[in-house]
């Protein structure tokens, strides 16, 4: 059975009963409960909770939430390590109608502060580790999870027996949750997802992935990463199970965990895999079972590629391209892979893509543009954010349709395959010359002992600079020019190397090429 | 006892991978590590410097989040090895 027939197959056993008769995203949960009771749904290393538990838990929360008068539009805000308890609560504010958002635990408090500013929260759910952020919430009451205190404490929103349902009050056009990303003036900006763009592009993304029944999920991304937390929809869609693992988990004992836990399909990020690769050439752990790897958040170097494949022989790779702003766009599926190893896939069934030049008019096949993306997919905008909005989704052409304008730039060729090529706004113009920093940093990592790399221009020195950590020492700054003007036009090729032991990372896991400016 | 030794050289290894170290600072042995900016990537060559650099191997029921802590965690897993 594929993903679609089966989660369509989902939709008649689920009755709705608010008053506009709304499917929302809860309802994977709720659907699983009746067709899976007894599997196992989520899972950390303590405990696991069934479909039939785990929908028993978010009805008592909901419930919960109910009774405090938390409802349709309002934000609750999490900021905690990845845990069950973060999922529950996500799940349950859906139900009530109620808007997510999940944040990074290692959010600074001024960050923290303008999103609070910005989604006026009704409640907020904190553990120890993010305790240190209590007092941002002034007045805003607090659940804690993981920890004994004087405030509302997780287990008692969870303590109903036989919780009676909340209805959806809501419809499906309504924003379900908010992703915050750094906006282009600074201020972080919370991309709204409704509950039909869930739907809609989880499907489309498992058409391609086909997770299965007995797949064994994991996500060590944080759940404050789309990817991360869309991990909770299509492990539900197909009544898989998902092990809530944290980032920290990414290093030396990742393997053996993967192992421990029989893990089958592994979401990562070019970082995560990286680490993967490296410990597994140094002490190999078997993972027969592993069966999926996925790519996202940056462009999967080549050279990951190959060691991916070397090393896991018998693991489908998928290397994928998206923006928070539709989520998803397109998926390079194994088969595709074999001809077209540059591209990042085709766009998702039912969605479009295509670039524009600089006055926004549509380019042909296989020219170089600013790519674009059209589709169910496309997130409502900005939160609170309308000039930011107006200026990613726009209303184009004689039809007036609604396109996400990504600030990224690609070609996508006759048959569909996108080729993306960097970020715009992060596009480096140097001696005259528009290059994308991706290119030289992905040449970079194919340098033997190359672990990372981060380009970025010096606009006071005119200097084109790479930061670069290494394996082990041994390379010298004259080692990278030399191998790199081997491979790239001269005006690309780096007019200074720094080394560092490791490069920063933004909350995805991205280089921070912002960081990297700032170490100039 | 601690020989003061091992805890010198750790703390040499740990140094170069703690990005959010000052500079010329003791290393903290009872912070943690990830704090001091001790990311996955580089608590991989944390290990390899370790096993090549102290000649112990840690092995897998050790090779845990929580050896990985601090750089006390992680002195006891090492001396335990030696």
């Amino acid at each position: 059975m594929t993903a679609t027939e089966s989660s369509t197959a989902s939709l008649p056993i689920v009755e709705f009963d608010g008053p506009h008769s709304s499917w929302c995203l809860a309802d994977y949960v709720r659907a699983g409960a009746k067709k899976w009771p007894e599997s196992v749904f989520l899972r950390d290393e303590t405990i696991e909770l069934t479909y039939a538990e785990t929908w028993r838990r978010i009805s008592s929360i909901a419930l919960w939430l109910n009774g405090r008068g938390i409802g349709r539009g309002d934000c609750v805000v999490m900021v905690t390590e990845n845990r069950i308890e973060t999922a529950l609560l996500f799940f349950a504010v859906a139900q009530v109608g109620a808007i997510g958002v999940i944040l990074h635990p290692q959010m600074k408090p001024e960050g923290l502060r303008r999103i609070l500013e910005q989604t006026e929260p009704k409640l907020g759910l904190l553990e120890p580790s993010t305790a240190s952020l209590r007092e941002e919430f002034g007045t805003c009451p607090i659940v804690w999870a993981g920890c004994e205190g004087e405030e509302l404490l997780f287990a008692q929103l969870t303590a109903t027996p036989n919780p009676r349902r909340v209805p959806f009050p809501g419809i499906d056009q309504d924003a379900a949750f908010l992703v915050f990303t750094s906006g282009s003036t600074g201020t972080p900006r919370g991309v709204i997802l409704t509950h039909d763009n869930v739907h809609f592009v989880s499907e489309a993304i498992l058409t391609r992935l086909q997770y299965r029944a007995e797949d064994r999920l994991a996500v060590f991304l944080p759940l404050s990463f789309d990817y991360g937390l869309y991990q909770l929809f299509y492990t539900a869609m197909v009544g898989a199970s998902l092990f809530i693992g944290r980032p920290e988990m990414a290093g030396p004992e990742l393997p053996r965990i993967l192992s421990a836990q029989e893990i089958t399909v592994l979401p990562g990020v070019p970082t995560l895999l990286g680490g993967l690769i490296k410990m597994q050439r140094y002490r190999p752990v078997p993972l027969p079972k592993l069966r999926v790897i996925t790519n996202t958040g940056d462009l999967l170097p080549q050279s990951y590629i190959q060691s991916l494949r070397e090393l896991f022989p018998q693991t489908r790779l998928f290397p994928m391209y998206g923006l928070t702003e539709c989520k998803r766009v397109s998926i390079l599926t194994p088969e595709e892979m074999e001809t077209r190893p540059d591209s990042v896939g085709r766009a998702l069934d039912g969605t479009e893509v295509f670039t524009i030049d600089a006055n926004g008019n549509r380019l042909p096949a296989g020219e170089t543009g600013e790519l674009c993306v059209r589709g169910r997919h496309l997130a409502l905008g900005y939160w609170r954010a309308p000039e930011e909005t107006a200026k990613r989704y726009k209303f184009i052409g004689e039809g007036h349709s609604r396109v996400l304008v990504s600030g990224d730039f690609g070609s996508v060729d006759a048959e569909g395959f996108l080729y993306f090529q960097g970020r715009s706004d992060f596009l480096i113009k140097h001696k005259g010359h528009r290059l994308s920093p991706a290119e030289l940093e992905e040449e970079a990592c194919r340098i033997p002992d190359v672990v990372a790399a981060g380009c970025v221009k010096d606009e006071v020195k005119d200097q084109l600079c790479l930061f670069v950590s290494l394996a082990r020492e041994g390379l010298k700054e004259s080692d990278i020019v030399a191998a790199l003007n081997a491979k790239l036009e001269p005006a690309k090729v780096p007019n200074r190397v720094i080394f560092l032991p490791d490069l920063p990372k933004t909350g995805n896991q991205k280089v921070d090429r912002k960081a990297l400016r700032a170490l100039l | 006892m601690t020989d003061p030794n091992l805890t010198a050289k750790l703390q040499e290894i740990l140094r170069p991978k703690l990005r959010f170290l000052t500079p010329g600072a003791d290393v903290p042995m009872d912070e943690d590590l990830g704090k001091l900016g001790l990311d996955s990537m580089a608590s991989i060559d944390l290990l390899m410097d370790i096993e090549s650099q102290l000649g112990v191997q840690i092995p897998d029921e050790l090779m845990t989040a929580e050896t990985f802590e601090t750089g006390h965690h992680l002195l006891a897993v090492i001396e335990k090895l030696m």
